[in-house]
């Protein structure tokens, strides 16, 4: 993205203003939450969670347009507006507020592509939970580390074990994300089935109830909106 | 390091405190404003007392800004929070219900917008006191319902949920682990035990089982027990 595209976006943005009012509110409204979502969502899932990457594309468009508003604003200030000191104010703490949820969000997105490399890099199911710069990291990550382990003290060990994801001897050299772990999930609509916990033992989940309950065995309906993590 | 340990587990307080300022209050703005677009929401156009619902986190730049006063939410009085601490007296086993943030809520709104409230905030002050104290002290009591497989905090807040998430999922997975482990040997010794389930379905509390914890009839122990 370059300074072009963002001048293009400023203005196309500018121009919509006027007839945007209500309804986009109500639009922007639901994007906010939404990002509040995933954030809590990433933070308290033991795995990682696909890439939401439409809504943070949105997201970061809106925050280059109002750190342009900001910064022709401070170049100079619109004298027949007499709140506009304060208006910039508010503009500047929402966009700190945003920056922290992003920013949070993707480094933990960052820490569980380190923690479960190899098992995101052997499953083409979690592959495709990577935007294309996580997936570039991360395969660059990988080629340092594995350079860096050789060069180091591979390369003076017995070849049998310089295995890096060797899975024999009933212990597996690769992390991977503990989905049965407990969290804490909100009922959000109506379960109808009931939910099999441990072995074989099954409870029914209700409307607006908490628990706190394997992740495994809720992950169908974290997918599908029907619980949420908190 | 991208992600450091102590953010992992649960959330900071002042995160939680961040998610609290997104919710929204009404205000009656002081004086009037142009609308403003924000990124996750617009401003509305503010006019001289004329109510509108903005988030929290908004409410407080503008209070300072002296250019609108808070309405107080209904349940920051007195005698709300009074009537609730008696509930949470009455019903030893039973939260009452509050806010999902209402501790933050409570501590922004006496620091933030004092003048706003109705009642004295030093008295108000002291119940939420009372009433953080009385639940904590519930929930402590809670702790020995903890098993390895499911439990129901109802009514219980987002902060307070989030002051007992490590130790509670810590325990809970320390349980799952043994119960995996013993599994083999508890299985057939549980035989006749699920000849018995049927009969103790209503046996609410649970009972000892052989391996020293509780252990649930139907896997479901409600703290507050509000089927």
């Amino acid at each position: 993205m370059d300074i072009d595209d963002i001048l293009k976006e400023l203005e196309s943005d500018i121009n919509l203003k006027r007839p945007k009012s209500v309804n986009s509110a109500k639009i922007k409204e639901d994007e906010y939450k939404k990002l509040v979502q995933i954030w809590i969502s990433e933070r308290m899932s033991p795995e990682l969670l696909p890439y939401e990457s439409e809504l943070i594309e949105t997201i970061l468009k809106r925050l280059r347009s109002q750190v342009e508003i900001i910064e022709l604003n401070s170049i100079e200030l619109e004298k027949n507006d007499k709140d506009i000191k304060l208006k910039l104010l508010i503009i500047e703490s929402e966009i700190e507020r945003i920056n922290f949820l992003v920013r949070s969000y993707l480094r933990l997105r960052l820490f569980k592509i380190d923690e479960y490399n190899l098992f995101i890099n052997n499953s083409d199911q979690e592959m495709v939970k990577l935007s294309k710069n996580e997936l570039n990291y991360m395969v660059n990550h990988f080629k340092t580390i594995c350079q860096l382990y050789n060069d180091s003290f591979l390369k003076n060990v017995p070849e049998h074990l310089q295995l890096l994801d060797d899975e024999s001897g009933g212990i597996s050299m690769i992390n991977k994300p503990d989905l049965d772990k407990m969290v804490f999930i909100k009922v959000i609509n109506e379960i109808a089935e009931e939910i099999t916990v441990g072995e074989d033992d099954k409870v029914e989940l209700e409307k607006d109830f908490i628990y706190a309950i394997r992740y495994r065995s809720v992950k169908r309906y974290i997918d599908s909106k029907d619980i949420v993590l908190i | 390091m991208s992600f450091p340990q102590r953010l992992r587990d649960t959330f900071l307080a002042s995160e939680i405190n961040f998610l609290a300022e997104n919710e929204l209050v009404d205000v009656l703005p002081k004086t009037s404003m142009d609308s403003l677009p924000l990124i996750g929401t617009n401003l509305p156009k503010l006019r001289i007392n004329q109510k509108v619902s903005i988030p929290i986190w908004l409410a407080i730049i503008l209070k300072k800004q002296n250019k609108i006063n808070l309405i107080p939410p209904n349940w920051l009085s007195i005698n709300y929070l009074k009537q609730k601490y008696e509930e949470e007296l009455k019903n030893k086993d039973k939260f009452s219900e509050m806010p999902w943030f209402w501790l933050e809520f409570s501590k922004m709104f006496l620091i933030h917008f004092k003048d706003d409230l109705i009642d004295p905030s030093y008295s108000i002050r002291s119940i939420i006191q009372d009433l953080r104290e009385i639940r904590l002290i519930k929930i402590r009591s809670g702790f020995k319902e903890l098993n390895e497989s499911n439990l129901t905090f109802n009514n219980l807040s987002l902060m307070e949920i989030n002051e007992i998430r490590p130790f509670a999922i810590k325990v809970m997975d320390q349980l799952r682990k043994l119960n995996h482990s013993i599994e083999s040997s508890y299985q057939s010794q549980n035989n006749d035990h699920d000849n018995d389930n049927d009969n103790e379905n209503d046996n609410e509390n649970g009972y000892q089982n052989d391996y020293g914890y509780e252990y649930d009839d139907d896997y479901n122990i409600d703290i507050d027990m509000n089927k």
